[in-house]
């Protein structure tokens, strides 16, 4: 039997944490809809006024915008594909290439710490060593046989410099969930397959790779929310220079808002890309539910 | 039997991984050499590998009143100041939140899985998009180009992260040993701090962790909340420029600087934060 | 139910905060602070003076173009108004040492004014800093190195405070000393005096000369092109002489030319072609004029020449790129502000061409070689904003730094701050290149004090000389200067010109789609702003341009 007691509602322990969250993100956000339908720049001295869904048209016409989107479809989907092999190849060197438990735990945090590293550092780092006249890269390239590249300096190729360092920096994230699924892999798989002399490449074929499906596509889903998100080593590395050759629609945002200092057309865009967020989540919480 | 072949794609692995950690580490390295370096030495061709260190951007970095003025040392101050006070509130707020969740999900209004699962959507936001109007907000609250301001804005972009990753920690705690406390008439309150949170110490460790990283390295909010009176380290990494030279040595003292807390705390924490960082896909 | 709730209450919230932001005025010009009491007499004390206009005890009165003063003279009256008062300053980095740390302890002894408050904003944000602390109205400054191209924007918005009232109290700033190019267009407006320049800036033609004078290169070019290798007198030689260099020289990693790829700068470097061409950006009504008789084309084509013979990397080069691309000998000529030459004579900026390099006159272009241009893309001059509490003791800092005062002098005759010359009296005393900065510190300062040119390295008479043809090709390069745009939102135009160019010189559009859309993006902005607006600001940059003598 239960005692009779004073049931206090639990409630009031989820309300701060929830309030903040509303007050200062969803209501921003709402705020933010309704500055994308005035026309606002803080140059010129007229304050916002109602342009209901101008620059969202504006938006839709501008090339520098159609062009961001075109370069982001390129950096997410080479970029995650990379970073998806490159971290299979280190998580299968570390797990199956060195036997000793304790080695492996060592080299796998070294290898976490790109992670670690504030983007902009690593930014930094990356565009001393992609430097056009200091930079290391270029010395032992031209050292070895193999051509000077303007890393940061040929429009063709900056946009993929920047991407090069994302995978530095992000492809210990990818080897960190692929480790972790292969250790959920039962061994009987494996013993299995050794009885039945199956050579390795075979077996990772067959058995490594569809048993990691869930954790590929977790992986690769989180990755590509994030090429979008974050922009803090390309905002150091190249700016989106030269020119507007490496911008990305975050970069363009961010200009938009606070160089060109025009509120109302920055919030249109940023509700283009709020889109593309809310589809993605929408598909990382459908995943989350299945498993 | 120990087979040739079989020797063979065990070197083919070691040289692999050999490489993997050499990739690894040398952009991180070339930061912390970089940072000994003279005027001199930064700016030669070929690049000069292993310098006669000259410590003194380290040291000005780190000194209230070197050549730079301190400037490095206040930004890393204003760092260590915003980064505590984040994952101080994120703790403290979201271990409260993430446990009503987890434990009287029918108290939350519109249901406590779902209202995780939503919460963790707005992980999905840019950040540059809810901060322009957030700058206006804070704006008009006088809050800008504070301490406060920063550590209000990073909270409330880590809690739902915080939240979603404690709840899995919370659901992992047997609900016997949960519904046994509310049997013997414990008030949630109490249920969560003598019985609950005591169990879940060791995940909880390991998001305070990822919060203070989080925040000690965020750069596009503080660069837009901020201007003069505060600047986090990551802000001065991106702005910091003398002159007239090409002033590598000390931005690359003041990132080595910065890379450290993180690597301690991970350190530390190293079997524990697995969770954490793959954001709850592996337990 | 609840999340209904929610939605609902954010809604009201949000609604309301709408709401109330745009009822808000927009910020307005601040209550009336009451000027300098020069005019009324006050009531009080039967001691008290009435200051006359104009006051000829105040420091600086009936001084000449070219005379100079020392910065320390102050009424006895005025520093009884301003002693122990403590001001806020914002700059960005070349001023910073000046303003900084070389003159507050003068400033404190004199005055008994302190810097209190050091704000030092990076040049390329200071725009958009600037404007919007000034649009919240959280700018707490009290003085200001602001960048002339905000002038307009400034002023209309009535975020400055004119210093003319505090002339016959304060000290008088020598506007008659300042070079008119910089006087009108950037420190006037409509006959009030809004601003006292610290920086005169010009792009000027910087070369190494030892690459000018070699017998071999000068045979080969010769041969080629049929007209002697000299610093070009116009942009097509200029061209030719760049894509030379880079093909004899290339190899071993020394180029022809340099451009400033990136940043909002690019504009200037077209600027210097285009406006050699006898053009301005647009005409009278606001049509863009960026591209007239296909000038416009002609001038991206020949910056695009430039390019191409600059070195690798050269469109993410920005300040310091190009500085120590000059000093290391990476390149044999370069447009750049004055103070490259007085870095390129420095053993501790690691200059390697200390003794081979020289500076001159920009070039025009094939036709109009008497009429050739030069821009004035930055420059600074410290104002006073509207708001501030404390505007006499920050007018007389301006005034002691940047008046017709020796420290003015020594301020663009010291080789550790990239301040360049802005007066007649700068002119008239060249030997002031020769000495060290008398203003400084004795300790305390990182970089050395050292003179400009070391009479004893060089020799009294060699050092002198060299000051007074460094003065020449200033003069020469102010005298054919265009002004940079000053009129509302000039910042954003410019930007705007910056990025076509610069997608040209990528290869991104032909150079006549880049030049159509920039007359767009213009078009685009004037009507944001307000074609009224806009041209009634033109027609007073235009007044003052027909002062300071600028023709096209």
């Amino acid at each position: 039997m239960q005692a009779r007691r004073r049931f206090v509602n639990p409630v009031w322990m989820f309300t701060p944490g929830f309030l903040i969250i509303l007050v200062i993100s969803i209501v921003p956000l709402i705020f933010s809809v309704y500055i994308s339908l005035n026309a606002w720049s803080l140059a010129g001295g007229k304050p916002p006024e109602l342009n209901w869904g101008l620059n969202y048209v504006w938006m839709v016409t501008d090339p520098r915008f159609l062009d961001s989107l075109v370069r982001l479809a390129y950096y997410a989907g080479v970029g995650v594909s990379l970073q998806l092999i490159l971290g299979l190849i280190f998580s299968t060197a570390i797990y199956d290439g060195i036997r000793s438990a304790r080695m492996r735990s060592i080299v796998l945090t070294v290898c976490l710490t790109p992670m670690l590293v504030a983007p902009v550092a690593a930014g930094f780092s990356w565009w001393m060593m992609d430097h056009s006249t200091y930079g290391v890269i270029n010395y032992y390239f031209t050292a070895v046989g193999l051509p000077y590249v303007d890393w940061l300096g040929d429009p063709r190729i900056a946009l993929t410099s920047v991407m090069i360092a994302e995978i530095w920096q992000w492809t210990p994230f990818m080897m960190l969930i692929l480790y972790a699924g292969r250790l959920s892999i039962p061994a009987s798989l494996y013993e299995a397959a050794e009885l039945d002399g199956a050579r390795s490449l075979l077996v990772f074929r067959r058995i490594t790779l569809p048993s990691l499906k869930k954790f590929i596509a977790l992986a690769v889903l989180l990755r590509l929310i994030d090429s979008y998100k974050f922009i803090d080593t390309l905002f150091i590395m190249t700016h989106g220079g030269p020119g507007t050759s490496s911008e990305l629609p975050t970069l363009y945002i961010y200009v938009k808002a606070f160089e060109q200092l025009q509120l109302g057309r920055a919030a249109a865009l940023s509700w283009a890309i709020t889109l593309l967020a809310i589809i993605a989540g929408n598909i990382f919480l459908k995943m989350q539910e299945r498993s | 039997m120990i087979q040739k072949s079989d020797l063979v794609v065990r070197l083919v692995f070691i040289v692999v991984a050999a490489v993997i950690v050499l990739w690894t580490l040398f952009p991180i390295y070339w930061l912390a050499v970089t940072g000994v370096k003279t005027q001199t030495d930064v700016l030669t061709s070929p690049p000069v590998w292993f310098p006669k260190p000259d410590w003194h951007f380290y040291r000005d970095v780190l000194s209230e009143s070197g050549i730079s003025q301190g400037v490095g040392y206040i930004a890393l101050r204003d760092s260590l100041i915003i980064s505590m006070g984040t994952t101080l509130l994120c703790v403290i707020l979201g271990a409260m939140a993430a446990y009503v969740c987890s434990v009287f999900p029918a108290n939350v209004p519109t249901g406590g899985k779902s209202m995780a699962f939503t919460i963790l959507t707005f992980r999905m936001f840019p950040p540059i998009v809810p901060t322009i109007p957030i700058f206006w907000l804070f704006f008009l609250l006088g809050l800008l180009d504070t301490h406060l301001s920063l550590i209000i804005a990073f909270t409330t972009f880590n809690l739902p992260f915080a939240i979603y990753m404690m709840k899995t920690f919370f659901d992992d705690i047997p609900r016997p040993i949960v519904d046994a406390g509310l049997v013997d008439g414990y008030s949630p309150f109490k249920l969560f701090w003598k019985i609950v949170l005591p169990l879940a110490v060791p995940g909880l460790v390991s998001v305070t962790a990822l919060c203070f990283v989080f925040a000690w390295n965020e750069f596009l909010m503080s660069l837009i909340l901020t201007s003069t009176a505060v600047r986090p380290y990551t802000v001065l990494l991106a702005t910091w420029m003398t002159a007239m030279e090409i002033a590598w040595a000390h931005r690359a003292a003041l990132a080595v600087v910065g890379i450290i807390p993180p690597i301690i705390l991970v350190w530390i924490l190293r079997d524990r934060l697995v969770r954490g960082m793959t954001l709850g896909a592996v337990r | 139910m609840g999340a209904a709730a929610i939605g609902a209450a954010a809604v009201v919230v949000v609604g309301g905060v709408a709401y109330y932001l745009s009822t808000q005025a927009p910020p307005g010009p601040p209550p009336a602070t009451t000027t300098a009491t020069a005019t009324a007499p006050t009531t009080t004390a039967a001691t008290e003076v009435v200051i006359p206009r104009p006051n000829p005890n105040s420091p600086g009165y009936g001084l000449k173009a070219g005379d100079i003063r020392s910065f320390d003279l102050i009424l006895p009256s005025a520093k009884k108004k301003i002693e122990g008062t403590k001001l806020s300053i914002c700059y960005d980095t070349p001023p910073a040492d000046p303003l900084t740390i070389w003159y507050p302890d003068e400033w404190k002894r004199v005055a008994g004014v302190e810097i209190a408050e050091k704000t030092m904003i990076p040049l390329l944000n200071m725009h958009d800093r600037l404007m919007t602390q000034f649009t919240m109205g959280t700018a707490k400054y009290d003085l200001i190195s602001l960048w002339p191209m905000q002038l307009g924007e400034f002023v209309a918005k009535k975020w400055l405070s004119p210093m003319d009232d505090y002339f016959d109290e304060f000290g008088y700033p020598g506007m008659d000393d300042v070079l008119p190019r910089f006087r009108y267009p950037f420190c006037m407006w409509e006959d009030k005096t809004y601003g006292i320049p610290i920086d005169g800036d010009i792009l000027c033609f910087h070369y190494r000369t030892d690459l000018f004078q070699d017998e071999a290169l000068k045979s080969k070019f010769e041969n080629k092109y049929k007209y002697p290798l000299e610093p070009p007198k116009t942009w097509e030689k200029a061209a030719d002489m760049a894509e030379f260099f880079s093909q004899q020289l290339g190899s071993k990693g020394t180029y022809g030319t340099q451009i400033f790829g990136k940043d909002i700068f690019l504009w200037a470097w077209y600027g210097n072609i285009y406006h050699s061409f006898g053009h301005q950006w647009w005409d009278e009504d606001l049509n863009p004029t960026l591209n007239v008789n296909g000038d416009g084309v002609r001038a991206l084509n020949l910056l695009q020449r430039t390019m191409k013979a600059s070195p690798p990397g050269v469109m993410n080069y920005s300040v310091d790129e190009t500085i120590e691309a000059f000093l290391a000998g990476r390149v044999a000529f370069t447009l750049w502000w004055p103070d490259l030459w007085e870095f390129a004579h420095s053993t501790y900026l690691g200059s390697k061409i200390i003794k081979v390099h020289d500076v001159g006159q920009c070039p025009g272009v094939e036709g109009r070689e008497d009429k050739w241009t030069t821009t004035s893309p930055v420059g600074r001059m410290l104002v006073i904003p509207s708001s501030s509490k404390r505007k006499e003791a920050a007018y007389w800092v301006a005034q002691a730094m940047a008046g017709q005062t020796d420290m003015s002098l020594a301020t663009v005759t010291d080789p550790m701050c990239g301040l360049d010359t802005y007066r007649y009296s700068h002119y008239a005393h060249p030997e002031w290149f020769l000495k060290k900065n008398p203003f400084r510190p004795p300790e305390g300062d990182v970089e050395p004090n050292e003179p400009n040119v070391d009479p004893a390295v060089w020799g009294e008479e060699p050092a002198l000389a060299m000051a007074n043809r460094y003065m020449d090709a200033h003069k020469a390069n102010v005298e054919h200067s265009i002004p940079q745009p000053t009129w509302l939102d000039a910042y954003g135009y410019m930007l705007e010109l910056a990025h076509q160019v610069s997608a040209f010189l990528l290869g991104q559009k032909s150079a006549e789609k880049a030049l159509e859309d920039a007359a767009t993006s213009f078009k685009d902005l004037t009507d944001r702003i307000g074609k009224d607006e806009q041209k009634y600001v033109w027609g007073i940059i235009r007044e003052s341009y027909k002062k300071a003598g600028v023709e096209f």
